[in-house]
């Protein structure tokens, strides 16, 4: 026994060393949460006044139900799914027949709820446009809708009111089948159970949003849609190309020493200054770097950056905005740069996962006759997906945070060009602005979206994640 | 990595990979020399792109830069706060993922736990609290000077350990390192209260704004404590010292080692690449760092880091493209080397933890 276990006993020693780390971590970034918390029920601008209850929440959501209604849609959808591909003897009977009973049960609740709103949001209509913040809203929604219309509404409004009800009525009704002693239920009960509330929750879903959109603050909810579209555009095509990266990299061949340092090169640079280089290539100027590339192929030269033309405008000619028009050009650009910067770095990881792939497996693939394609969906993806999802955790993580380069490029058009603010330089602007309950009160709603997206990965694929994480 | 085999037969697939490789490759320094190529251009050239290479390459746009509010100063505000954000990170993350790895103690799944949930919380969580802390609106600053001085004691108590206890062993002498340790610690933790006492005596060296800060606002510090405890350097260190065998440890307690004796003497000198690796990532870390400094560093008297400084250059010179691209190559180059100098480690111990 050593002097530090003689005086304090046999499990300090564990903590002496992980203490000083630990305290560090406990004070800067576990405490920092709480007092968020703390800070988002107060008027905080910039020092402590009164105290506010939920009302920056209130702000950003709206009202309380569509908020609430957001977060279980949410969460109903991950279990919607998750139901959908769980074999019929993964869990046991009864606990799996009491689990279909109760999602459906709340699949119920919810579509009484989503009519309400719906039949509310109908009735709202003619008042709309008494509230300065909805004009917009209105204008783009309702711009051309003319007496018969309101009329069709009201049609729609009868027969949504029917169809929530015997939506209702079905999922009680099932809810009641499943548990009644029935034998084993096959899998397709899963199946449907699980279609029907995937079905439904993206159904309120849409809904809470919309009513989110009309009382909450558009300018935050926009930013999550960017958030949402910079993340999952950057994720997926950096885990894409790291692939492609890998296999090129798989093989020991002359010179990949030096491929290695220049494809890894760019995860390493500090992002502010590559940042400002990209911004200088994807200038709107013909001079650009890249629009004098796209004038060697005879394309006209494009706003990049400062490009607020929606995707689906700029390439299919609809004009949709929100979430159905997709990303930007501008943002578009931005996520360029998150692929050009961690491509290398997803690469390094997913070769390392290809190597540590046993090769005899494809000598005995090859040996019963499978082509390439083949052993790559049935043995290189199959082993390569813990990889793959610590791949997508760790960068959805990572990108929900993005800040520098997003900022950088965000002031090199100004400022001016709305769809490149994510929900950090959101954050930072309300912070800057002074307002620190209400920057606050965002921290903590970001903080429970990641929570929700990480359990969702988790419960969705990480039965297949090493258990050693 | 266990493709070892370097094959000189050539096969029908690589050409293939040649192709991806030589594009991938092509398209990661294409900035890079895009940039290169800008900072040496005059106003016309970057502005007009009459040409792609400049006709003579002006150095005058790197003086412009560094010329430009005190580029030098922000280097030295950089290297400080990259410095003793580097060091304090890899001593405390190296000693907390040796505990999660090896040592037994009770609470060691909870603090695991607490470990996994910090990865997940994102920097527009914290930035508003922390900010406020540090204003000291939520608690004294007084604290915080505790904090950071118990820190300061803790690292300088490790490292007089680790010194002596290296020294100890190359020259096999029988030294009683940890009475040396506790008078160096008390020595040293007396100077600073010294310092923090009679600081006029001193001269400028520590003035009164330096330490004991009434606010942590432009200090150096602020900038620095936040970045030091980091999960993410916990886990890979964890995941490197959980790969060395425990026979070694058996061994070591035989001869009656404890466990920093055993942490100082073997595990440090088998991990080299462990920590090389990690310190050239909390460098990258801390070097990038830009939020934070931004919203730290105000009014009178602000520490302006590398990067915050190439900010306020953009901003001033904005039509003026060279000189900002000048100032990037400037914040970029040290990275470059400090990469440059751990390549070959830093990419295979990246790759090891991905898979584990």
């Amino acid at each position: 026994m050593s002097l530090v276990e003689r005086v304090f006993g046999r499990h300090a020693v564990g903590w002496w060393f992980a203490g000083p780390g630990l305290l560090m971590l406990v004070t800067w970034q576990i405490a920092p949460i709480i007092i968020a918390g703390f800070m988002s029920v107060h008027r905080w601008k910039p020092i402590r006044d009164r105290y506010l209850g939920l009302q920056h929440y209130t702000d950003l959501l709206g009202e309380w139900g569509p908020g609430i209604l957001f977060f279980v849609c949410l969460s109903l959808l991950i279990a919607g799914v998750w139901l959908f591909g769980q074999p019929a003897k993964a869990l046991s009977e009864r606990f799996r027949r009491w689990l279909i009973a109760v999602i459906l049960m709340i699949g119920g609740g919810a579509s009484l709820w989503a009519r309400n709103f719906l039949l509310d949001a109908i009735a709202l209509f003619p008042t709309l446009t008494e509230k300065r913040e909805i004009r917009d809203f209105k204008r783009s929604t309702f711009e051309n809708w003319r007496g018969e219309e309101v009329e069709q509404m009201t049609l729609v409004a009868g027969s949504a009111n029917q169809f929530g009800l015997y939506a209702a009525l079905f999922f009680v009704a099932a809810a009641l089948v499943a548990l009644l002693p029935w034998g084993r239920l096959p899998r397709w009960c899963n199946r449907l159970a699980g279609a029907a509330i995937v079905l439904l929750a993206s159904v309120a879903l849409a809904l809470a949003w919309q009513r989110m959109l009309i009382a909450g603050s558009n300018d935050f909810l926009a930013s999550l849609i960017n958030t949402l579209f910079y993340s999952v555009g950057t994720v997926f095509t950096q885990i894409m190309i790291g692939l492609i990266i890998a296999f090129g990299l798989y093989r020991r061949i002359r010179g990949d020493g030096l491929f290695r340092y220049l494809i890894f090169l760019p995860y390493i640079t500090p992002a502010v200054a590559m940042a400002t280089v990209f911004s200088v290539i994807f200038r709107e100027r013909s001079s650009g770097l890249m629009n004098r590339i796209l004038d060697i192929f005879g394309v006209e030269p494009m706003k990049w950056l400062s490009n607020e033309t929606p995707i689906m405008q700029a390439w299919f000619g609809l004009e949709w905005a929100g979430l159905a028009g997709g990303p930007t050009i501008g943002l578009i650009t931005v996520i360029f740069f998150g692929v050009w910067s961690y491509a290398g770095y997803n690469a390094v990881i997913l070769l390392a996962g290809l190597t540590s792939i046993p090769k005899d497996l494809y000598e005995a693939a090859e040996i019963d006759g499978a082509s390439r394609w083949q052993a790559f969906t049935k043995i290189t993806l199959p082993l390569l997906s813990p990889v793959i999802f610590f791949l997508a955790l760790t960068g959805l993580i990572g990108t929900f945070q993005a800040f520098n380069h997003t900022f950088v490029m965000f002031e090199q058009t100004g400022g001016r060009n709305e769809s490149l603010v994510v929900a950090s330089i959101f954050v930072f602007q309300e912070l800057r602005s002074g307002d620190f309950g209400a920057a606050a009160s965002m921290g903590v709603l970001l903080f429970f979206l990641i929570l929700l997206i990480t359990a969702a990965q988790f419960i969705l694929a990480g039965r297949r994640l090493n258990s050693d994480l | 990595m266990s493709n070892t085999e370097t094959s000189d037969r050539f096969e029908s697939g690589d050409i293939l990979r040649y192709a991806i490789l030589g594009l991938a490759g092509f398209l990661s320094l294409v900035p890079f020399v895009y940039m290169l190529l800008l900072s040496g251009m005059n106003q016309y050239e970057a502005i007009n792109a009459s040409t792609w290479i400049p006709k003579t390459f002006l150095f005058e746009n790197f003086e412009t830069a560094w010329a430009y509010g005190k580029f030098w100063l922000y280097a030295i505000n950089t290297v400080v706060v990259t410095l003793f954000s580097t060091l304090g990170q890899v001593v405390f993350c190296a000693l907390a993922g040796y505990a999660f790895a090896s040592i037994p103690f009770k609470g060691k799944r909870m603090a695991f736990l607490l470990l996994l949930i910090t990865l997940m919380v994102p920097e527009a969580v914290l930035i508003t609290p922390t900010f406020t802390v540090i204003k000291g609106q939520i608690f004294g600053i007084a604290i915080l000077n505790i904090l950071t001085l118990t820190l300061i004691a803790t690292a300088a108590t490790l490292l007089l350990y680790a010194v002596l206890s290296v020294y100890a062993t190359v020259t096999a002498r029988q030294i009683p390192v940890w009475p040396l340790t506790f008078v160096g610690l008390v020595a040293f933790v007396g100077m600073l209260l010294l310092a923090g006492v009679v600081n006029r005596d001193f001269g400028g060296v520590l003035s009164e704004e330096l330490w004991p800060p009434k606010t942590l606002l432009n200090t150096y510090q602020v900038m620095i404590l936040p970045i030091i405890g980091n999960a993410y350097s916990i886990f890979l260190f964890r995941q490197f010292f959980i790969q060395l065998p425990d026979e070694l440890w058996q061994a070591a307690r035989l001869e009656g080692a404890n466990h920093l004796q055993y942490f100082v003497r073997v595990v440090v000198p088998l991990s080299v690449p462990a920590f090389s690796t990690i310190g050239v990532l909390a460098f990258i870390w801390s070097w990038n760092s830009y939020a934070w400094p931004i919203l730290t560093q105000t009014g009178a008297d602000p520490k302006f880091t590398l990067s915050v400084g190439l900010r306020e250059l953009s901003d001033d010179y904005i039509g003026h493209i060279p000189a900002q691209m000048a100032g990037a190559v400037i914040v970029v180059l040290p990275v470059m080397v400090a990469y440059s100098m751990a390549v070959r480690q830093f990419t295979q111990s990246l790759a090891r933890v991905g898979i584990k």
